[in-house]
């Protein structure tokens, strides 16, 4: 796993000078018309946030001491890659559904702009990091941001039920345009992404959550956020997208635990699980999200809570709920070391159709993948 | 993985020099600067040319010894040099395991429009998995209970009969005797009916039937409906949901089908809408073998009246079936446009197209044949 100098305490001048050094000889040797493209990361968060700066703030904040000092971009940037932030509001006092205009809308208006050279109006501590026009682009989401990227690339293919269109909160459609958004985009990476939603959502709206032991951690309350966060289809994203996607869509999902006390909330979701979300979800298997899902990614009878035989179920390629969505990988991470690259080697699963790429975490082994 | 870019781009840096050396002296550059290009860059062999030409133009470092047409024509071919991630992937020999599955997803979006999907398997039929039974499983806390819900359907229509099912089991999946009652909850907020469900047949499967829009009920507003499922022997609560659509518009039953100037099938659907809204419809096309062929999906807005959608279905799809007409419409999903989406029960309009040999549709890529 990659620990290089990118806190935010860091020198400014964080990229690695070697690479640098190599990087001008190439540039020169080439040609400006030859010069290879950086990748660039746009990055989308998941649920709980309410300003910039804690859209910024995201990927290296934590719940859990553990994960103190560590941060996804320590692990994601290689030499020469950029990445962008997007912030849409998605705290629970916000509310905002993930197909609203203010969710799905902001978030395909800020791909645009980023892709177009236009920066993300952050300051990186990483040094030249901002992502320009020439990039090739990516996009990687976690938690909430999964439901939100399935939802642009889904309306962004022509003839999808909502064809470059959001909607307002009186659920009036309102243009965005999606299809330019996904455009040039290589891949989505959703990381514990709610795709067919959350049980805790489930439980929260059912009024049945353990509020006191994981409540504050997850959501507040049956906002309208959470409800289209349940995990019935009536209200899940892949039945409000068309069959096909505006980018290929990589699933990474998480099955650990949360560490300490709340460990307890895996107790509440059925199958594996990363604390908040069930694997079933993150990693967009057909059928129910509250399927009891293994870490392998398969389901199987079992006797006393030992399974036995073979798989009843393998939430394979050709098992996903959604179009043009494939498996990427299973990991050991949990809901908060997904999005700030707090575990340095979780043991990884072998999955099928899975990728072969890369090691560490989830932003390690995107980098080395792409 | 520092470590391993690192030495790569050293190594890239050592042999651009190299190159550079070589470009300068003079000596046959091109042919010199060809080999260097093979063993260190690893373009594709049928580039080497190009890009020393191009870099030799932009470096001004030995355009003096090109004729200027080879210039020219250099700079002509410098601008097809492909630059794309994909293109960039394709030309790398070392190819991981996430540049196969990207090329492999890019090949199969451009063989046809984005608005047709391919129909592997009859399981895979993606219209067919919108509608399968959304069947719930949620364990209790101990782990030594699991409860199963479902509906009957995922949407219905005014007037329709909803069942409901609920099942408790152990953990070793026998079925245990228990009473379970029942909420009727229409957007997650208004509290309609309470109830409780029996086993007549003494199968272990509890049951609740009623009737949507019956006389004892007002006239139900469409929307999530939400049938909360308890069982207070276990303390276990879960919950099943359905949408009841009012998609505002029919189809009459009426089809007919053509080849298109473009070589794919064009069926039309005749519909009847009540009121302008937008609409969405997703088709299924199958052999009269009934091997699955693909889908086809189109939405907009529709006024009020009687009119004509063309589904149209690529001729390279048909064609990739092997299989001579008559073709069977084997399903469609109308669905008016809305948060909540509302879908009308599946249709099966049992429709077969004239006779057609599979030579008569096109047989270019899509992406070619544009």
């Amino acid at each position: 796993m990659k620990k290089i100098t990118k806190h935010a305490s860091s020198t400014p001048s964080s990229k690695r000078p070697l690479l640098s050094t190599c990087g001008l000889s190439m540039v020169l040797l080439l040609g400006a018309g030859q010069a290879l493209a950086d990748k660039c990361f746009i990055m989308v968060h998941g649920h709980g946030v309410s300003s910039s700066s804690e859209a910024q703030n995201y990927w290296s904040n934590n719940n859990f001491s553990e994960y103190n000092g560590d941060n996804f971009m320590d692990d994601l940037l290689a030499s020469s890659d950029n990445y962008g932030l997007t912030y849409y509001k998605s705290s629970d006092g916000a509310g905002y559904e993930y197909w609203r205009d203010e969710a799905a809308g902001e978030i395909a208006r800020q791909i645009i702009s980023i892709k177009a050279g236009n920066g993300d109006g952050y300051s990186h501590a990483e040094s030249s990091t901002q992502c320009s026009a020439s990039d090739d682009f990516f996009v990687i989401a976690h938690s909430q941001g999964g439901p939100e990227m399935m939802y642009i690339a889904g309306n962004a293919v022509s003839g999808s039920p909502s064809y470059n269109t959001a909607y307002d909160s009186s659920g009036n459609s309102v243009t965005v345009d999606f299809d330019s958004s996904m455009d040039n985009i290589e891949a989505i990476f959703s990381m514990g992404g709610s795709i067919t939603g959350t049980e805790g959502a489930d439980r929260i709206c059912n009024g049945s959550w353990v509020e006191y032991l994981v409540g504050e951690l997850a959501f507040g309350g049956c906002n309208d956020s959470v409800k289209w966060q349940q995990t019935t289809d009536a209200y899940t994203v892949r039945n409000y997208i068309g069959s096909n996607l505006g980018a290929p869509y990589w699933v990474l999902g998480g099955w650990n635990e949360f560490p300490g006390i709340a460990s307890a909330s895996s107790l509440l979701l059925s199958g594996d699980d990363d604390g908040y979300i069930n694997l079933a979800s993150q990693m967009s298997c057909s059928g129910s999200a509250t399927r009891n899902l293994y870490n392998d990614l398969k389901t199987y009878k079992h006797f006393l809570g030992i399974k036995y035989g073979s798989a009843t179920y393998k939430c394979k390629d050709s098992n996903k709920g959604t179009p043009r969505t494939y498996n990427a990988f299973s990991l050991d991470e949990d809901h908060d070391s997904e999005r700030n690259g707090g575990k340095n080697s979780p043991s990884n699963k072998s999955i099928p159709n899975g990728l072969s790429c890369g090691s560490g975490n989830m932003a390690s082994r995107i980098s080395d993948c792409t | 993985m520092f470590t391993k870019k690192t030495m790569s781009l050293v190594v890239f840096s050592t042999l651009a020099v190299m190159f550079s050396f070589l470009i300068s002296s003079g000596d046959s550059p091109i042919e010199s600067s060809k080999e260097s290009s093979k063993t260190a860059l690893t373009p594709p062999s049928t580039q080497s040319p190009i890009i020393i030409n191009a870099i030799a133009e932009t470096n001004g470092l030995s355009s003096a010894l090109l004729p200027q047409q080879k210039i020219k024509k250099a700079q002509k071919q410098a601008q097809s040099i492909p630059r794309s991630y994909l293109d960039k992937i394709k030309a790398n020999p070392e190819k991981n395991s996430f540049h196969e599955a990207l090329i492999k997803d890019r090949q199969q979006q451009n063989k046809y429009p984005e608005y047709n999907q391919r129909i592997a398997t009859i399981e895979q039929d993606p219209i067919e998995r919108r509608y399968e039974i959304d069947e719930r499983t949620t364990q209790n806390e101990e782990g030594d209970r699991q409860l199963t819900t479902w509906t009957n359907q995922k949407f219905y229509l005014h007037g329709d009969e909803v069942t409901v099912f609920a099942i408790l089991e152990d953990s070793r999946g026998v079925r245990i005797k228990t009473d379970f009652i029942g909420q009727l909850i229409y957007d997650e907020t208004q509290d309609l009916q309470h109830f409780s469900f029996t086993d007549t047949d003494q199968d272990g499967v509890y049951e609740y039937q009623f009737r949507l829009d019956n006389e004892a009920q007002k006239t139900l507003l469409a929307g999530v409906y939400k049938i909360m499922i308890i069982n207070n022997t276990n303390e276990m609560v879960d919950a099943a949901s359905f949408t009841l659509s009012q998609p505002e518009a029919v189809l009459t039953g009426e089809y007919r089908d053509s080849i298109s100037s473009t070589g794919n099938l064009i069926i039309e659907a005749e519909i009847e809408v009540s009121k302008k809204n937008r609409f969405y419809l997703q088709a299924s096309l199958y052999s009269s073998t009934n091997d699955p062929i693909g889908t086809t999906q189109i939405s907009g807005e529709l006024a009020a009246g009687r009119q004509w959608v063309s589904l149209e279905f690529d001729g390279m799809m048909i064609r990739d079936v092997a299989e001579p007409g008559p073709y069977l419409l084997k399903s469609i999903s109308l669905a008016k446009v809305a948060m909540p989406i509302q879908r009308a029960p599946l249709i099966y309009p049992n429709f077969y197209t004239q006779d057609y040999s599979a030579e008569q549709f096109r047989s270019t890529n899509y992406a070619l044949a544009d």
